[in-house]
C-alpha cells in the first residue's frame, strides 16, 4: 500500500519534472525565434510539447487567410504524408460539419479553450479513414486540443493524441495553457519588434533624406551666393570708375546717387556673405578639436579690439573657462557674434559684456553651459525666440546697421553640435544669452 | 648691358568675364605702364599657346582665373607647372572664389599668389600695382592717389 503510494508520487514527480523541462525547452526555443511566422514557431514547439508529455501523436492546424481554411502544418508521431492527405482530401474550415477526428481541434479553436477528451469511445465519434490507416493497428483513446489565440483570434491549434487512456491533471492543463501562451507571446512580441524595426528603418530613411536635402540646400546657397556676388562686384567696380572719373564734375545729387548705388551693393554683399556663412555653419570643414575657451576668448577680444576701443567697452571674463570640443573657427564665431552684439546694442557709457559659466543641474552632463551678459538696451520678451530667425532685425538700419543673420548663424552652429541657445532680457537693463557647448571628455 | 630696364613686359591674362578683363586693362592703363596684356578667355587655347615649343615670346607673368569654362584655372595651373620652361613664369590666381580648398589647391600647384578679385577700381589698381612691382623686375609705379 505504502509502496504503491510512493510509486504513485514518484510518477507524479517525474511527470512534473518532464513538463517543467518541456516548458523550459519551449520558452528557450521561442526566446531565440525572431519571426512572426506562426508555422515556424508551431513546427518548433510541437515536438517538445508532445514528447515530454508522453503523447503518441501530435498535430498542428493553422488558419490561413484569406478564406480561413484550416491546414495541417506539422505532425508528431505520424508520417508527413498525413499533412498532404489532410490538406487535399477535403477543405476544412472552422464551420465544417464533417470534421471527425478533428472535432476536438475545431472545438478548441471555436471556444478558444483547451478541449480534453479522456475516452473517445464514449464520445460517439469516428476518425477519418486515412488517419486510421496511418495509426494502424492502434486506436486513439485520449485527446487534448490547445488553441493558439493571437489578438483574441484563434489562429491555430495544437492537438495531441494518446493510444492509452491518459489522465490530464490540473498541472498538465496548466502546462498546455502555458505552452499556448508562450507561442502567443512569441508571435506578438515579434510582431511588435517588426513594427519597431520598420519605424526605425523609416525614421533612418527620413533622416537620410533630410540630411541629403539639407546638404543640397547648403550647396545651393553656397553656389547661388557666389554667383550673386559676381554681378555685384561688377556693379560696384564700374560705379567706382564713374566716381573716379567724374568726381570733380559731378553735382552733389549725382554724387549722392552714385554713393547710394555703391552703398547698396556693399549692403547686399554683406547679406550674401552672411547667407554663405549660414550655409557653412552646419558644414563639416574640419575635424573636431579640443578648444581652450580661455585662449579662444583672448583671440576674440584681440579681433574685436578696434570695436571695443571705439565703444569704450569692457569685457569681463569672470570664471576660469573650460575646454570644449568642436571646430575652433565656428566656436570663435559664436563668441564673436554674441560679444559684438552685447557691445553694439548698448547705450551705456561703458558697455559691459560678462562671460561666465552658468551652473544648472538640468544641463546634460556632457555639456557645459556658458552665459554672455550685457548692460545693453535689452529685448522685449515677445522677441526672445524670434531674434534667432534669419535676417530678423529689431531696429532700423539707421539705428543699428547689420543684416540680422548673426544669431541665426550662432544658433545653427550650436545646433550642429547638439547644443542649444536661449536668453533672458530686461528692456534698458541688458540681455543675458545662455548656450551650451560640448565638454572635453 | 642691362636689357631688362627698357623691356616691354607682357602679362598673359586668362579670364572669361569681359567685365573683369576691362577692369584689369583699365587698372593697368591707369598705372601708366607700358605693359602688354594678352587675353585668353578659355583654358584650352592658353595651354596650346604655351605648348608651342618654339615660342620664344613667353609672357613674363600669368594671371589666372579659376572659374573658367571646360578647363578650369587650377587644371591650367597644373599643366603650366608641369612644363619645364613655362613653369618658371610667375603665375598668380585671380578669382572670386573664397573657398579654402581652391586656395590650398592653388598653392599646392605652386601658384605665386592668390588674389580675391577686388570690389572696386581702387582695389584693382592697388592689386595690379603690387603684382607689377613684385613680379616684373624694375618696373616702378608712382604712388597711387586715392
Amino acid at each position: 500500500m505504502i509502496r504503491s503510494i510512493i510509486h504513485h508520487d514518484e510518477q507524479r514527480l517525474e511527470g512534473t519534472f518532464k513538463r517543467l523541462k518541456a516548458i523550459e525547452d519551449i520558452s528557450y526555443l521561442c526566446s531565440s525565434l525572431f519571426t512572426t511566422d506562426l508555422p515556424t514557431v508551431a513546427n518548433k514547439v510541437l515536438k517538445p510539447f508532445c514528447e515530454l508529455t508522453d503523447a503518441d501523436y501530435g498535430l498542428v492546424f493553422l488558419v490561413k487567410d484569406p478564406d480561413d481554411q484550416l491546414y495541417a502544418e506539422a505532425v508528431y508521431g505520424l508520417p508527413d504524408e498525413y499533412i498532404e492527405l489532410r490538406n487535399t482530401k477535403e477543405i476544412l474550415t472552422l464551420n465544417s460539419r464533417n470534421v471527425q477526428d478533428n472535432w476536438p481541434s475545431i472545438r478548441a479553436m471555436l471556444k478558444k479553450q483547451i478541449i480534453i477528451i479522456k475516452d473517445m469511445d464514449q464520445m460517439n465519434m469516428s476518425f477519418s479513414k486515412f488517419f486510421k490507416d496511418l495509426i494502424k493497428p492502434n486506436k486513439i483513446t485520449s485527446v487534448a486540443a490547445v488553441p493558439i489565440v493571437i489578438k483574441d483570434k484563434s489562429v491555430g491549434v495544437i492537438t495531441k493524441y494518446y493510444i492509452e487512456s491518459h489522465i490530464f491533471d490540473e498541472e498538465e492543463i496548466s502546462f498546455m495553457r502555458t505552452t499556448a501562451n508562450i507561442i502567443t507571446s512569441t508571435i506578438e512580441r515579434n510582431q511588435l519588434l517588426e513594427i519597431t524595426k520598420k519605424s526605425e528603418r523609416e525614421l533612418t530613411q527620413a533622416n537620410e533624406i533630410l540630411k541629403h536635402v539639407n546638404q543640397e540646400l547648403d550647396a545651393f546657397v553656397y553656389i547661388a551666393s557666389h554667383d550673386l556676388r559676381e554681378p555685384l562686384r561688377t556693379i560696384e567696380s564700374f560705379a567706382s570708375i564713374l566716381q573716379d572719373q567724374l568726381k570733380s564734375s559731378l553735382s552733389v545729387t549725382q554724387n549722392d546717387c552714385l554713393e547710394r548705388i555703391v552703398n547698396a551693393t556693399q549692403r547686399m554683399r554683406k547679406l550674401i556673405t552672411d547667407l554663405t556663412n549660414l550655409s557653412r555653419a552646419s558644414q563639416d570643414t574640419k575635424e573636431n578639436e579640443v578648444v581652450d575657451l580661455n585662449i579662444l576668448l583672448t583671440e576674440v577680444q584681440f579681433e574685436l579690439t578696434a570695436f571695443i576701443q571705439k565703444k569704450k567697452a569692457e569685457i569681463i571674463i569672470s570664471d576660469d573657462l573650460p575646454k570644449v570640443v568642436g571646430n575652433k573657427e565656428k566656436i570663435t564665431s559664436v563668441f564673436k557674434n554674441l560679444i559684438a552684439n552685447g557691445i553694439k546694442f548698448n547705450k551705456s557709457m561703458t558697455p559691459q559684456v560678462k562671460i561666465s559659466i552658468h551652473y544648472d543641474p538640468t544641463i546634460a552632463s556632457d555639456k557645459v553651459c556658458l552665459s554672455i551678459e550685457d548692460n545693453g538696451i535689452g529685448i522685449e520678451k515677445e522677441y526672445f525666440k524670434k531674434i534667432f530667425g534669419l535676417f530678423q532685425r529689431l531696429h532700423s538700419q539707421e539705428e543699428y546697421e547689420g543684416t540680422g543673420a548673426g544669431l541665426a548663424i550662432v544658433k545653427k552652429i550650436l545646433e550642429k553640435y547638439g547644443c542649444a541657445i536661449w536668453m533672458e532680457s530686461k528692456i534698458n537693463k541688458g540681455s543675458k544669452f545662455f548656450f551650451t557647448l560640448v565638454k572635453e571628455k | 648691358m642691362d636689357t631688362t630696364i627698357n623691356k616691354k613686359y607682357k602679362i598673359l591674362l586668362v579670364e572669361d568675364n569681359p567685365d573683369d578683363v576691362f577692369l584689369i586693362k583699365y587698372a593697368i592703363d591707369e598705372l601708366k605702364t607700358s605693359i602688354e596684356l594678352i587675353v585668353f578667355n578659355n583654358g584650352q587655347s592658353v595651354i596650346e599657346h604655351l605648348n608651342t615649343d618654339n615660342n620664344i615670346d613667353f609672357p613674363d607673368l600669368i594671371l589666372l582665373d579659376i572659374n573658367l569654362p571646360k578647363v578650369n584655372g587650377l587644371e591650367i595651373l597644373k599643366t603650366i607647372k608641369a612644363k619645364p620652361i613655362v613653369s618658371a613664369i610667375p603665375t598668380i590666381i585671380l578669382t572670386s572664389s573664397d573657398l579654402p580648398s581652391d586656395m590650398e589647391c592653388s598653392y599646392k600647384y605652386a601658384a605665386s599668389m592668390y588674389f580675391l578679385k577686388p570690389n572696386n577700381i581702387q582695389g584693382f589698381k592697388e592689386m595690379m600695382k603690387y603684382i607689377i612691382e613684385n613680379y616684373l623686375d624694375g618696373t616702378k609705379i608712382p604712388t597711387l592717389s586715392s
